[in-house]
Formats: C-alpha cells, structure tokens, sequence
C-alpha cells in the first residue's frame, strides 16, 4: 500500500514537471523587436535656431548656446561618472578614472 | 597607468575641455564637451593631446596624423541623438588604439554585419550603444565599478522600469523558446542554465573578432633605442610587438575568454595601498563572485596580463609621468623610471621610496558585446566533457559529463549488482519452485 501511494505521488510530480515545462515555454510567442528600440522622431531642427547659427570661436561658447536651451542639461551631466571621472565605493574609497590604476 | 599627471594626453577622452591638472573646476557647466556624444556629422574630433580640446585649427598629432579644424558652428546646427561612432570615439580607442583595451568594443561596430554582433548589425536591428545602455537625465547606465548595472528581468516591475542593459532586461530569464514544436527537451535545458551560467558565457563564444586586442603589456623594457632614434617593431597582426615608449606587446585574435564566477561588481587595488608581490600576477582589477553567491553568473573575460612599476619598499603600485615636455620627469620625454615615477608619484601626493622594480599584473575585462548570431552560440560538449572543456577550471557546480562523484558512480553500480542478484535469486526460486510441482 505504502509503495503505491509513493509511485503514484511521483508519478504525479512527473506529470506537474512535464506540464509546467510546456506551460512554462510561452508556446509560438515570438521574440520581436518593441517599438521602443527606435528613438522618438525629433520634434526640432536645430540648424533652424538662431541661438546655433553663430560663428563660434571656441567649444564653450557652443555649450552655453546649447544650455540656453536645455538648461537643465549641464546641472544633470557635471554630476555623472562621465564627467567626474569619480566615484564614491560603498566602503568610502574614491574610485573613477581619476582615481584608479590598471595595466595599460 | 593613472591620469594623474598625464593630465592632457589622457584627459582628450573626457566629456569636458581644459582638464589640465587637478585644479579642473567640475562647477562650471560651459566646460562640458555635448558634441563628442551628440554630433551627427562625424566631423568632431578631439585632438590627443588637448586636454579635451577639439582642433580649432589644422594640426597634426605625432608627427603623422592630421586632425582638420573642426566647424563648431556646422557641428552645432547638426545635433541629434548619440550614435555607436560618437560612443565610439572614446570607448573604441580606451588604452591607447583601436580595440586595444577592451577585446569587445572597436571601430568595427560603426558598421557591423550580424555574424560580429547580432544587436548592433548596421543591416538588421541597428542598435545604438543607448538602446542598450538606457539613458535617464545623462546617468548612462552600466556597471560602475563596485555597482552593478540596473536592471534585471524582462517583467515591468517600477524599479527595473527605464533599464535596459542586461540582456535579461529584454529576453527575460527563460529566453530559449521552440519555434514550430510544442516543446523541446534542448531549450528546457538550455533555460535552466540561466541562474548559473550567465547568458555572455554561451553566446560570445570568441572575443576580439573585430580587430586585434592587446593581451600583454611588459612596461619593463620600454625606453630601448637604435642609434638613438625610437623602436617600433611590428607584429604580424599589424600591431607593434615593441615600441620604444610602451615596451613588449602582444595581441590576438578570436580569443578564447577564461571563466569566474562574476556577481557584477569589480575590486581594485587603488595606487597607494600596500600590495604583496608574489610569484602570481597581482590583480588588480578583478570581478567578485563565488558559487555560494545567488548573484553569482559563470562569465566570459579577457585577462590582461602586465608588468608594470612597483616600489619595492613601500610596497605600493606607481603612477608613473608618462606626458609632459623634457626635463619634466616625464617617461616619454626623458626615459627614466626612477624620475618618472617621483614626478608621478608627488603629483598623486603619495610617498616614493625612490626603488623601482616591476611586478606582474592581471585585469579581467567582462565580455557583454559582440553576441554571436544564436547558431554560433556554445554547444553542450565545450562545457559537458570530461577534459579540456570551457569551463575546466570552474569550481562549484556539478557539471554532468566533466564531474563525478564517485560515492554515487559507486552507489548506482551497487543498486545495479543488488537488482541484478535479485533478479537472478527471483528466476532461480521460480524453476526450483516449477521442478516442485
Ligand atoms: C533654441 C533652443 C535649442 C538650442 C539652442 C539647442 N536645442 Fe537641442 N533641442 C531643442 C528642442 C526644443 C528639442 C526637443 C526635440 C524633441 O523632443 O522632439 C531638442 C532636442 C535635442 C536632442 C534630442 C535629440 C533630438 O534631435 O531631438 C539633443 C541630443 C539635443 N537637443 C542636443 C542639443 C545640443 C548638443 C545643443 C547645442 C549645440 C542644442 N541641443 C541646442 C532645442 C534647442
Ligand atoms: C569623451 C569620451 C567618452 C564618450 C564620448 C563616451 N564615453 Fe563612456 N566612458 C568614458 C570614460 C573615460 C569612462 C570611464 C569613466 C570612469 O571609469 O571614471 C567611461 C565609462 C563608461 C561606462 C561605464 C564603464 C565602467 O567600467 O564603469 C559606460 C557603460 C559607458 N561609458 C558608456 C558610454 C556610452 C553608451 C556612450 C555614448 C552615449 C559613451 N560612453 C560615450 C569616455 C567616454
Ligand atoms: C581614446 C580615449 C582614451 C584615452 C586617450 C585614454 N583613455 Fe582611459 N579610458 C577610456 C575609456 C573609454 C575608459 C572606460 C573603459 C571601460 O570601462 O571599458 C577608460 C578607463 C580608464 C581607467 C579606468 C580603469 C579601466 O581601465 O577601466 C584608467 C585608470 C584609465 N582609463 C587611464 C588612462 C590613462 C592613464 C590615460 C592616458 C595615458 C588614458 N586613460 C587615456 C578612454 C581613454
Ligand atoms: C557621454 C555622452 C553624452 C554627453 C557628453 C552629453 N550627452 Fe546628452 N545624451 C546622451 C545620451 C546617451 C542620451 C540618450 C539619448 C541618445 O542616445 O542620444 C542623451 C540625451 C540627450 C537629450 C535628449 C533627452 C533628454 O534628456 O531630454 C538632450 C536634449 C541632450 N542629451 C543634451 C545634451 C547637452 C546639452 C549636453 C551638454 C551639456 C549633452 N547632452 C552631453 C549622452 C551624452
Ligand atoms: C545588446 C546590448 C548592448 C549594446 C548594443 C551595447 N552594450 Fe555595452 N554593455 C551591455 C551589457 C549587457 C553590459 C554589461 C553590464 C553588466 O555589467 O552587467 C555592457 C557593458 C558595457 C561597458 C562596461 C563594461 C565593464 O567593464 O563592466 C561599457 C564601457 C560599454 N558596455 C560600452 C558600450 C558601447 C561603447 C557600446 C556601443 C558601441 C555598447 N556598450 C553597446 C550591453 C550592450
Ligand atoms: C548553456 C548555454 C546558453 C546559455 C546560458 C544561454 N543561451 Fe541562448 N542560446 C544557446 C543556444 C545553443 C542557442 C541556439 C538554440 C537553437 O538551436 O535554436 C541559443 C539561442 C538564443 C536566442 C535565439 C532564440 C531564437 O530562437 O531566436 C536568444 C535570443 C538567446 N539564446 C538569448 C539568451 C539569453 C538572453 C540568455 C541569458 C538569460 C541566454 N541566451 C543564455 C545557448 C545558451
Ligand atoms: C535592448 C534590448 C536587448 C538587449 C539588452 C539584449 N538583446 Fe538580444 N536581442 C534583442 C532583439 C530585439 C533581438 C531580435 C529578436 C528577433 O530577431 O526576433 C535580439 C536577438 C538576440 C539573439 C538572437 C540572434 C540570432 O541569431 O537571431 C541572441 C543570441 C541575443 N539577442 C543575445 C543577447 C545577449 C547575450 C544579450 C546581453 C549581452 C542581449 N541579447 C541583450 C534585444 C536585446
Ligand atoms: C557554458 C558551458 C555550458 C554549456 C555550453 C552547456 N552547459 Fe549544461 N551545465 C553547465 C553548468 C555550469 C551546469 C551546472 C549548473 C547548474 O546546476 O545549473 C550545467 C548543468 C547541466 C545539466 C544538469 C543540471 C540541470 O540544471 O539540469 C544538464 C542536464 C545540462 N547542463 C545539459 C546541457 C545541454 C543539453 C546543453 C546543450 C544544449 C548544455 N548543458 C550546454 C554548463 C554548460
């Protein structure tokens, strides 16, 4: 009596497992790419906007044109790694480019 | 080598310009460089040496290669989204040359066909490095040395919402799904792979498949001449095996990554701090992970090997000046360690006991790029075999096929022996009991 209730306990498991393998497999759902993969069709065409159209006589005065605009821009950018170089470890050290060493 | 006193060569590859000692004031906003991600024209460039400067006027760099003035006023009026090659600008020349350091990033992904990188195919889907690396408010996501990059699975839980880098973040855990059949024994397997071996290990079978990556780097021996003038001596892979201002090269090609266990975050032994020098390579730069760790994946990387200046009293890696005009102390001007290192070294503020030596150092790169078109993605038996496989060095799992346990070999052959003397006692009792009757 006891053995049969095992094998019928597992053949049941056997049963579960092979069933939700099927049911796990999203059957003929295919992988396609989202829409979101392209970036959004811009709304502006800067070479229309007075701000650009200078003859600038150094890079800086291209970015203050550019953040005249987008003024929160720079706020954003001069805080990450990019710019830093820095980056404060979780046990308190300085790493970043500007901190780090390697083999090159 | 470090930035600090190289300041100029090496700041050419940070978003800013004029970075030209440690006084660079990060607050003012009009010293960050928005063309290099955002020009559409392929006509901005930073000249090496300028500190992030572009070339205002014609100029040439070392000699040979001419950097054309840049129109900022064109550049300006043609801004758009960031595109592979303006990334590509600094991350495809990292360590000093086309595909030099990372073995998975080079100029080939301007334009890549499927078979190098099936995301980035300039012909199929035509990723952007952004498509991947989600950009919120300018924090370009990846992993930032001891953090590990956002993201996770395919499912739109708040915290994963806007993060796109991990490859789970966009197939999800179990990305293996039959296509005509109902079901597939072979890709229910493959699916359970994923919470051990991380997606790169299978489907970036070779790395440096675009150019060839340095994989050696002996600084020992740089500052070598013949009749006084520089030595360059080139490789067969078209890279220099020795350079007077680098020293001992070596590349290579279609790579075979070595395996760790990597939970995505990174250590460093930063210049400073006390390291022993021992028979085996320091490393420096390692990622962490170990089988008990559930963050842990098996992952693909390039080690790069190096030997690199130590000081032997303090015990401590050098910065060494590499850039600067004569008399400077710089390497690449005057050819001396000692005096390298002392300008190097006082410039970082950290003490020199004036002794050079030169250790051996290792720096694993994480492999992410470059994923093989899916039939070129590992078979069973590079892992599944009892020698030489992949993954031999691996320790923490039972792998079928390489490992045994000899306990259960032994336990199945008894149950095996047991059954057959049943099997046998069985038979014998049934003819002696048939004789019987
Ligand atoms: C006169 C205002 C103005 C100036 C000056 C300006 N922009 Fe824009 N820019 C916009 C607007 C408006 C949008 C929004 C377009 C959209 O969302 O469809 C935009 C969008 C963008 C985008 C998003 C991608 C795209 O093409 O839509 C980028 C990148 C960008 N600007 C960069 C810059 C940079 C770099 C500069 C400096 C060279 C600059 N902008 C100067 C107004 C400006
Ligand atoms: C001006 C040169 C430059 C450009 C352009 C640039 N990067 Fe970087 N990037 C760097 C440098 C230098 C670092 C290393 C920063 C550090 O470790 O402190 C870095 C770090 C990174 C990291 C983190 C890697 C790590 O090891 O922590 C990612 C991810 C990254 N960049 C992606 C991008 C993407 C995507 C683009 C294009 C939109 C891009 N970068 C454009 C220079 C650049
Ligand atoms: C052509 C652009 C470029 C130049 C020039 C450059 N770097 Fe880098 N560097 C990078 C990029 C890109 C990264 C980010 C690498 C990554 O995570 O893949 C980086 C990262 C680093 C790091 C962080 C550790 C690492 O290797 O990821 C150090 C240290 C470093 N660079 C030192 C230097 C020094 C010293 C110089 C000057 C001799 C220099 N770099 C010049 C592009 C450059
Ligand atoms: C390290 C590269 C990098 C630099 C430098 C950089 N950006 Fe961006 N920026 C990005 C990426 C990546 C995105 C995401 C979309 C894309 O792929 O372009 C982005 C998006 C934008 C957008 C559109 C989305 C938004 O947030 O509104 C604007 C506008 C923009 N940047 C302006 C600027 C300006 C202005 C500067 C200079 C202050 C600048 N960027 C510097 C990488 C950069
Ligand atoms: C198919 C998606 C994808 C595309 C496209 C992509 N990356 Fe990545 N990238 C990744 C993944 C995944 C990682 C690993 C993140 C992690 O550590 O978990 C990564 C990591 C990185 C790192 C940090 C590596 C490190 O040492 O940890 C850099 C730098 C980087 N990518 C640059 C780029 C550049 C430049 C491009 C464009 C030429 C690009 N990526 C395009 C997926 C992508
Ligand atoms: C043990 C090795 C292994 C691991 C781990 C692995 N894959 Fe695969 N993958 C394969 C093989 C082999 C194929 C080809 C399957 C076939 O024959 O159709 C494949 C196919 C694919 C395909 C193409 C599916 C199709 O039918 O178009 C995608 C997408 C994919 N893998 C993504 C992933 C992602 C994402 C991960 C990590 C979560 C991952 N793989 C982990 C071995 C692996
Ligand atoms: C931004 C989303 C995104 C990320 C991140 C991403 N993939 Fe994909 N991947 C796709 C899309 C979309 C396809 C195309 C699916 C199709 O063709 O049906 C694809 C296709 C593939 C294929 C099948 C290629 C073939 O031969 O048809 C493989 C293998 C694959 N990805 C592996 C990876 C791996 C490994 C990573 C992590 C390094 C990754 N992917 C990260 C979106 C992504
Ligand atoms: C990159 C190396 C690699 C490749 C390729 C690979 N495996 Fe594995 N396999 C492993 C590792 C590591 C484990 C142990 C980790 C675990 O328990 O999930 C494992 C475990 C297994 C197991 C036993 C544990 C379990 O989870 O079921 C089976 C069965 C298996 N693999 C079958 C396959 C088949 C079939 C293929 C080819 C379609 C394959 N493997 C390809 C590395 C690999």
């Amino acid at each position: 009596m006891r053995l049969a209730v095992w094998v019928l306990i597992g053949w049941w498991l056997g049963v579960a497992t092979v069933w939700g393998s099927v049911r796990g497999q999203n059957v003929g759902e295919q992988i396609a790419a989202p829409k979101y993969f392209k970036p959004p069709v811009s709304t502006a065409d800067h070479s229309k906007f007075e701000a650009l159209k200078k003859d600038f006589k150094s890079p800086q005065e291209v970015t203050k044109a550019c953040l005249s605009c987008h003024n929160k821009a720079g706020e954003q950018f001069k805080k990450t790694l990019h710019f830093t170089w820095t980056w404060r470890g979780k046990d308190g050290r300085l790493y970043g480019k500007a901190h780090v060493i390697n083999n090159y | 080598m470090a930035v600090t006193s190289n300041w100029c060569r090496c700041t050419s590859c940070h978003a800013g310009y004029g970075w030209k000692d440690k006084n660079f004031d990060f607050n003012k906003v009009e010293n960050i460089d928005c063309l290099v991600c955002h020009d559409t024209t392929g006509t901005y460039k930073k000249f090496p040496t300028d500190c992030g400067y572009p070339p205002l006027k014609d100029k040439v760099f070392a000699g040979k290669k001419l950097f054309k003035a840049v129109n900022l006023s064109f550049v300006a009026q043609h801004v758009g989204p960031s595109t592979r090659e303006s990334c590509g600008k600094c991350h495809f020349y990292s360590g000093g040359g086309d595909g030099v350091k990372r073995g998975d990033i080079d100029s080939t992904l301007i334009a890549p066909d499927k078979k190098l990188d099936v995301h980035m195919d300039a012909k199929g889907l035509n990723f952007t490095c952004a498509t991947c690396h989600t950009t919120t408010a300018h924090e370009i996501d990846g992993r930032h040395y001891d953090t590990p990059a956002p993201g996770g699975l395919a499912l739109a839980f708040p915290k994963y919402e806007g993060h796109r880098v991990r490859c789970e973040s966009c197939h999800g855990l179990r990305p293996h799904r039959p296509k005509q059949k109902l079901f597939d024994w072979r890709l229910v397997k493959l699916n359970d792979h994923t919470d051990r071996v991380a997606c790169q290990t299978c489907h970036i079978p070779l790395y440096a498949r675009g150019r060839p990556t340095n994989i050696y780097w002996d600084w020992s021996t740089a500052g070598q001449f013949k009749d006084g003038k520089p030595i360059v001596k080139m490789g067969p892979l078209g890279r220099p095996v020795y350079h007077s201002k680098k020293g001992t090269l070596k590349w290579g090609r279609d790579l075979v990554p070595v395996y760790r266990w990597y939970n995505g975050t990174y250590s460093y032994i930063l210049p400073g701090e006390k390291v022993e020098a021992g028979p085996e390579p320091i490393e420096i730069i390692k990622p962490n992970g170990s089988p008990t760790d559930p963050k842990a994946r098996i992952f693909p990387f390039k080690p790069h090997l190096g030997k690199q200046p130590y000081d032997p009293v303090n015990k401590t890696l050098i910065i060494p000046k590499l850039f600067g005009p004569k008399g400077s102390g710089a390497f690449w001007a005057d050819h001396d360690w000692k005096a390298a290192a002392a300008a190097g070294m006082a410039a970082a503020g950290l003490p020199f006991s004036g002794e050079v030596t030169f250790v051996k150092t290792i720096y694993y790169h994480a492999l992410s790029h470059m994923v093989a078109p899916k039939e070129d993605a590992l078979k069973c038996g590079a892992c599944h075999i009892r020698k030489g496989g992949r993954l031999a060095d691996i320790s923490g799992v039972y792998l079928p096929g390489r490992d045994r346990v000899p306990e259960l070999d032994k336990i199945g052959a008894t149950l095996c022996l047991i059954a057959l003397c049943l099997v046998t006692i069985h038979g014998l009792a049934r003819i002696i009991l048939a004789f019987k009757k």
